[in-house]
């Protein structure tokens, strides 16, 4: 996919507006050429995310014997800063990157667009992860995982407590549940816990409420968390928090250090946000529990309604920079892919995206689950999701509605109201309507 | 025997209850400082899998290095501190020298605009460093300084904390020992090499000390400025084998930390023995 | 002597070229520093203060906005609260930090001290732990369900308090953090600077019938005096521009740095969250100048304050 010169001086020359400083250096030709094969690609990536490509590397020199690869591992926070400064400045941008995929927008008018390829990879990949590696209309890359939202327990704790996972329908059924374990435990174990600032459970049920765009519309022109049914879903969550028996705010939220010391002891006997990703970590850090946990779908906001949520995996991009760009997106194929894809997923236990494989593990039954077969739940759950899209503020959204969030929360304001006020904040400050 | 201590004299006449007391309060600090560090250790060389274990046991029930295999399965480490090391010493040796040797003239020397000059140094401290970060990467990339160690080196040696360090410091040398010196007809270099170097020992190596934790900390330089692994610093690796993509890798990251402390403490260790009384040293008799 | 006898031999007029090496030796000793900064610290500084008058926004393009960044910063309520906060992180670490640390070091310099050497070591390791651990001690140890000081406080009859949630606790929780882990560092400070004072002085005090409390108090902390007011302003600028900390223990996801209500948010986190997180470079370069400005005036009140001549 070529753009023109004159597109291309727009974008890297935009980054020195006003200023003296902002070469133009190194953008010489614009789109690689397919029949060269000579030349360093550069690739930045992050464990967790790169082992296919990094598996593929000798595949691809092999393919291609003058093209040398270099690849450059990073830390999974550190990657978009990096990348950020090399396509400002004009200079040092890699030719592939893995960076995550809430903040594509920040950088498409520095990636090159991959539309051609759209239709081929459409089918090979779980929805809904083609939509959220785009940005209104153009498409930058595939995915290195899906992670859809589950809800994960502890059966033999809700057996012994009297609980039934299938009787859980909705998010107050589920606040009701929470009353009773906190009776029948004498307070020893909780159902769940909650942070009063946790914007993944709003997430999960702004995507319940159809809203894939999460804090705006899927085209990013508009703000929408201050509509009816995001208000709902507020209040449902405001319930959820004053449920007896709830477990307030362990610090660093549904992932962080306290939630896994606490579920490793028995304290607390479900995940209400579990990404794909995240049952990696009870069996990484509590393989003593292995057989008594379930994976279920997330209750609903209302009976009937839709049980499920999405999270942020990692994709791959191709900056502007590159004059590889065609190599590049090869070798990206080549490890999001086939025998990459496979490597990938052995090695790091993410929810696949590329969806031969998905369906193949389908049938196979999760041990740390008591021979459940998950990845059939999670299917069902990535399907039923509406399409997914970031905003160019979404980051910037998460941090103002978190604050609201927790006047929410506690009580000092009514959840129309303080969905109102993130609303009319987060328009000033991102200029939308 | 002159020195400090024997302000503190009275330490030693005190009555042993007291002197009790002393030792125990400073045991209590000591156990606060202590009990992170141990329990670094201690979770380096236990399986990941027992890392979140609540109550933390005093004494592990199993051992195991297997954090230090899959630590140095995952990164070139042992590189990492070979690289660490030899930018932390090259600072150190540059920026203690410069910054003495400036600091020095700030105390005791008169020049027109001394005042202002310092005062247009000190300003220089009080940007945040965040925002210089990518102006900076344009500078450096414009140089062709990318992918190498320059960018850590060369900027490093205008240390604003540590001229201002050294000025304070040297604000107590006695001015007749310069000014007998002037006398005998030593240039103005000699006087610094020769008269104030000796002096403020304890400075120096306390400045040592500063420049080495902060460059062996640094984590933000290497990052922008470097590329190729072979360059990486002890940081660089530690956050790169901190995630498995989403999920943590503590008990990894603590056996790195334990094998990044021991040059620190190497370091301090060493340099806090001239903590010993400099400036009585040459005392004119 | 020998020095003489060189200088004598280089110049034809040996008074008259030691006279202007001694006039221009002070330029030539500070002039690295100068240099160096013309060279790589000032381009990038006017650099960001040109940012700061953009709207600037990730690899969009940026447009020209005069000062109103400036004008939303003034009523921003995140920025009011990070500036309140670090305030209040400031006076509240600093002031303990500095005196805790004259008293260490005042005791650990006594030469009768046993272990003198060992307890050094052991106070400065706060600074050698990785800070991830720091994070992680402090999160489990504070923790409301499963943190020792919780238990500890329950055994008194206390409620448990969410001291990393909880808005009236952050700030104290962070400053003890700051306080458990730069202590050590601030010692190291005032350990060199005892060393500065001849023993005389005290050897004469001791002969006029002093005791330790008056000799520290009349003799040490008065020749202290450069180095404590060194200290001070170090901190302040320390904690204007104070990130990892605040950052690990607050900062669970990149959307909410200053946790609950963002009572642990401070300038430092602030301007990272703006310029990184957000790619909102403008604004981010518009608050760094407001805290530089800020630490400026703040150390000059403090120099001016500080530099009474010593007697």
């Amino acid at each position: 996919m070529r753009i023109n010169r004159r597109e291309f001086l727009q974008l890297t020359g935009a980054a020195a507006a006003g200023v003296a400083l902002g070469p133009l250096a190194g953008c010489g030709s614009s789109g690689g050429g397919s029949s060269s094969a000579s030349g360093t690609l550069t690739v930045w990536g992050f464990t967790g995310a790169i082992e296919g490509v990094q598996n593929q590397i000798k595949a691809f020199e092999k393919k291609y014997p003058k093209v040398n690869v270099k690849l450059r591992l990073f830390s999974y926070d550190d990657i978009h800063a990096n990348l950020l400064s090399a396509i400002l400045s004009g200079t040092g941008a890699p030719d592939l990157a893995s960076i995550d995929d809430s903040r594509l927008a920040s950088y498409v008018e520095g990636l090159a667009p991959m539309n051609a390829h759209l239709s081929q990879y459409q089918s090979q990949f779980v929805p809904p992860t083609i939509s959220l590696s785009s940005y209104r209309g153009n498409f930058y890359g595939l995915v290195t995982d899906s992670e859809p939202m589950g809800m994960l327990y502890r059966k033999d704790l809700w057996d012994q407590y009297g609980l039934n996972a299938d009787a859980i329908e909705t998010w107050d059924d589920l606040a009701a549940a929470s009353a009773k374990m906190q009776s029948a435990s004498g307070g020893k174990v909780h159902l769940y816990a909650l942070n009063d600032n946790d914007t993944a459970a709003y997430e999960i049920l702004a995507v319940e409420q159809g809203f894939g765009g999460f804090y705006f519309d899927t085209q990013d022109r508009k703000v929408i968390v201050d509509q009816p049914a995001i208000i709902d879903a507020v209040t449902a969550l405001k319930r959820l928090w004053d449920a007896p028996g709830v477990l307030q705010n362990p610090s660093g939220g549904y992932s962080g250090n306290a939630m896994t010391a606490l579920l490793k002891k028995g304290t607390i006997a479900t995940c209400i946000v579990s990404p794909g990703w995240y049952p990696q970590t009870l069996v990484q850090n509590m393989p003593e529990q292995a057989g008594k946990w379930r994976l279920t779908r997330v209750p609903a906001v209302t009976r009937g309604g839709r049980r499920a949520g999405y999270q942020y995996p990692t994709v791959f991009v191709v900056p502007n920079q590159s004059n590889m760009k065609s190599l590049a997106w090869e070798l990206e194929v080549m490890g999001l892919t086939g025998v990459g894809a496979r490597h990938l997923y052995a090695v790091d236990h993410v929810l696949p995206a590329w969806a031969p494989f998905f369906d193949e593990l389908k049938a196979k039954p999760d041990p740390f689950f008591g021979g459940q077969k998950v990845v059939e739940v999670w299917n069902a759950i990535a399907h039923d999701c509406p399409p997914i899209a970031f905003g160019k503020g979404f980051l910037q959204a998460q941090s103002i509605v978190s604050t609201h969030l927790t006047d929410i929360l506690t009580g000092k304001v009514t959840p129309a109201v303080g969905m109102k006020t993130a609303a009319s904040e987060l328009r000033s400050k991102l200029h939308l309507s | 025997m002159i020195g400090v201590n024997t302000a503190h004299r009275s330490l030693a006449a005190r009555s042993w209850p007291a002197r009790l007391l002393l030792y125990l309060g400073l045991c209590v600090f000591a156990a606060a400082f202590l009990a992170p560090f141990y329990w670094m250790i201690i979770s380096a060389l236990r399986p990941q899998s027992e890392f979140y274990q609540i109550p933390i046991p005093v004494i592990p029930s199993h051992l195991t290095l297997q954090d230090f295999v899959l630590l140095f399965q995952r990164s070139e480490f042992g590189r990492g501190l070979l690289n660490s090391a030899f930018l932390a010493f090259v600072s150190v040796v540059l920026q203690v020298f410069f910054s003495s040797l400036a600091g020095y003239t700030f105390a005791k020397l008169t020049f027109r605009g001394k005042d202002v000059l310092f005062t247009a140094m000190l300003a220089t401290m009080m940007i945040p460093y965040m925002v210089t970060i990518i102006p900076n990467y344009i500078i450096m990339a414009h140089l062709g300084w990318i992918d190498t160690y320059w960018p850590l080196i060369i900027p490093g040696i205008a240390n604003a904390f540590g001229i201002f360090w050294m000025r304070q410091y040297c604000q107590s040398i006695p001015s007749e020992l310069l000014d007998a010196a002037r006398i005998d007809g030593a240039g103005e270099f000699m006087i610094y090499w020769r008269v104030v170097v000796p002096l403020i020992q304890p400075a120096l190596a306390s400045l040592a000390i500063f420049v080495f934790l902060s460059t062996w900390n640094d984590f933000l330089n290497p990052l922008v400025f470097l590329r190729n692994q072979d360059l990486f610093t002890v940081q660089l690796w530690l956050a790169v084998v901190s995630h498995e993509g989403n999920v943590g890798q503590p008990a990894i990251v603590m056996a790195g930390s334990v094998l990044a402390s021991i040059p620190v403490l190497l370091i301090f260790i060493f340099m806090q023995k001239r903590f010993v009384a400099g400036l009585t040293a040459g005392s004119i008799k | 002597m020998a020095l003489v006898a060189r200088a004598g031999s280089i110049t034809r007029s040996p008074r008259g070229a030691a006279r202007w090496w001694a006039k221009v030796a002070p330029y030539v000793f500070i002039s690295p520093f100068y240099l160096l900064f013309l060279a790589f610290g000032l381009l990038p500084i006017l650099f960001s203060l040109g940012v700061s008058l953009f709207n600037w926004q990730g690899v969009a393009q940026a447009q020209f906005t005069g000062l109103s960044n400036y004008g939303v910063l003034l009523t921003d309520p995140d920025f009011l609260t990070a500036l309140g906060n670090t305030v209040i992180v400031w006076l509240g670490s600093t002031v303990p930090m500095v005196f805790l640390a004259l008293a260490f070091a005042a005791v650990l310099n006594a030469q009768r001290l046993r272990l003198r050497g060992f307890f050094r070591t052991v106070y400065f390791l706060p600074v050698v732990t990785s800070l991830v651990v720091t994070g992680l001690i402090f999160s489990v140890l504070f923790d409301p369900s499963i943190g020792l000081v919780n238990d500890a406080l329950h055994a008194v009859g206390i409620a448990p308090i969410n001291f990393l949630s909880d808005p009236n606790w952050m700030k104290p929780t962070l400053i003890m953090a700051l306080l458990w882990r730069w202590t050590g560092n601030d010692m190291v400070i005032m350990l060199a600077g005892l060393q500065s004072i001849p023993g005389d002085i005290y050897e004469a005090a001791t002969v006029d019938g002093a005791t330790g409390r008056q000799a520290f108090w009349r003799i040490t902390v008065p020749l202290m005096r450069p180095i404590i007011l060194f200290d001070f302003i170090i901190s302040t600028i320390g904690a204007f521009n104070l990130f990892e900390e605040p950052y690990v223990l607050f900062g669970g996801s990149a959307g909410n740095i200053g946790g609950t209500q963002n009572a642990g948010l401070v300038t430092g986190t602030l301007i990272y969250q703006n310029s990184f997180v957000f790619f909102n470079f403008g604004y981010g370069a518009a608050i760094a100048w407001v805290v530089a400005f800020i630490i400026f005036v703040l150390s000059m009140l403090q120099l001016k304050l500080g530099n009474k001549p010593v007697d």
